[in-house]
């Protein structure tokens, strides 16, 4: 699926083709890392314009669960459950199975 | 006599006072000495040479003909369990392994005492090996790798087997990549990625570095090495860190032994039934990942070796070891079953 539209977030190229593990403290490209310095930024962008962030996991090497489950339960801690799932959309052609485990995530954020 | 002059041979008569003086107590302590053993009806100790002296400090850890994970469990375990007992005695500087008996080895065992040697290191102490005499086992130890480690051996690699790929602490994420390319050439053909293998070996790496290492003072490091068989299109890949096990971990965070075997603890955290020591909802997912990427095929024959458990995660069975092993061993094979 191609996606064109101004709020999109790919992660192997806006981010790194490499995303690590959760913290900073776990080594480079930590899913920390990725909510302070792109998810936030770019999901408050699509929010003022009031348009839907889609975010594409395709492209990178790989990605381990608390990568993902760091930068998406950020995302629910900062704007509210409700905001992040009727703001977002998650892309995952290599791996289908991300969007299920990530929209768990986002529901059993606290 | 000038006043220089005076000065020197007052200091000259200070220095004469203080020699004089310390002869004395010498003797008077060798005296005392004297008089104490000779009441106490003791002899003098003598010391030992100086060969002998460095022979207290050295270590020498025999290897047994059959040093294979596959083959002889056991024997593997009690080597490496001795030898950690051994490492934690501080006066033991210096390890030789003498490997020169070995005829089967494989590359499961291999990576644990390479790891070992590793972390002997890391404690500032030296390691020697003798290597096998028997043609074979040093023939599959060179394919390996291994001796480019030790000094005094010039490499002749084929470019691909990784013997070892160590960290300290940290999540190396982008060097796993090339390895698992490599690996994917050898299975496909053409240099591709994998996903899934990442992810895992990510949560591998996590678990060494979040969880393993209960001591927060020791080094945590965790070393991945491959084998790539080009003839069969197959790589076996061996993950190991000598930390405390998964078992040992899960016993200290919840804070007392848990009412069940062993055996039953290894799955259920497989299972994903104890939760992070953060108590958070959301963590503690890395093993069971782990476990998911066996069911999925990404992997074939995964096994862990933790503590004394050994979990083969295609059969879903565990088997209790008679010698138990601090730290966790992965090994697992990527072939063309694999998805």
């Amino acid at each position: 699926m191609q996606v064109a539209s101004k709020h999109t977030v790919k992660v192997s190229t806006d981010f790194s083709p490499t995303p690590g593990a959760r913290v900073y403290a776990d080594g480079n490209d930590s899913g920390q890392e990725f909510y302070d310095n792109c998810l936030r930024s770019a999901f408050q962008q699509a929010l003022d314009d009031d348009e839907i962030l889609f975010i594409d996991l395709d492209g990178t090497e790989g990605y381990a669960t608390s990568f993902l489950d760091e930068a998406f339960v950020r995302l629910v801690r900062d704007f509210g459950k409700k905001t992040v799932l009727s703001h977002i959309q998650i892309i995952s052609n290599e791996e289908p199975d991300w969007i299920e485990e990530i929209n768990s995530y986002i529901n059993e954020a606290e | 006599m000038s006043k220089k002059n005076k000065q020197e041979r007052r200091i000259k008569i200070i220095q004469l006072k203080a020699l004089k003086n310390k002869r004395r107590f010498r003797d008077y302590s060798k005296n005392r000495n004297k008089f104490h053993r000779r009441r106490l009806g003791k002899k003098k100790r003598e010391r030992p040479p100086n060969s002998e002296i460095f022979k207290l400090d050295t270590q020498t850890i025999k290897i047994p003909a059959t040093f294979s994970i596959s083959n002889d469990i056991e024997a593997v375990l009690s080597v490496i369990y001795k030898t950690k007992k051994l490492i934690e005695i501080k006066r033991f500087r210096q390890f030789d392994f003498d490997l020169s008996k070995v005829t089967i080895i494989d590359d499961s065992a291999a990576t644990i005492l390479l790891s070992l040697c590793f972390d002997i290191n890391n404690e500032n102490k030296k390691v020697r090996v003798r290597w096998p005499d028997d043609a074979n086992a040093r023939k599959y130890i060179d394919q390996m790798g291994f001796r480019r480690f030790f000094q005094g051996y010039v490499p002749n690699r084929d470019g691909l087997n990784e013997t070892l790929k160590k960290g300290r602490s940290t999540i190396l994420q982008r060097e796993t990549v090339p390895i698992i390319h490599k690996a994917m050439r050898t299975i496909s053909g053409s240099d591709k990625k994998n996903q899934n293998l990442q992810g895992m070996l990510i949560e591998l790496m996590t678990n060494s570095v979040n969880h393993a290492f209960l001591n927060n003072t020791r080094e945590k490091t965790w070393y991945i090495s491959t084998r790539h068989d080009i003839q069969n299109k197959k790589v076996e890949f061996c993950f190991v860190d000598n930390g405390d096990g998964i078992i040992n971990t899960i016993h200290v965070r919840i804070g007392k032994r848990l009412l069940m075997s062993d055996e039953d603890i290894l799955i259920k955290a497989f299972n994903g039934e104890f939760r992070s020591r953060t108590l958070e909802k959301n963590r503690g997912r890395g093993l069971v990942v782990i476990k998911k990427n066996s069911k999925k095929m990404t992997v074939s024959k995964l096994k862990v070796i933790t503590n004394n458990v050994l979990l083969d995660f295609e059969t879903g069975q565990a088997t209790k070891l008679g010698t138990p092993f601090s730290g966790t061993f992965y090994s697992w094979i990527l072939d063309q079953t694999c998805k």
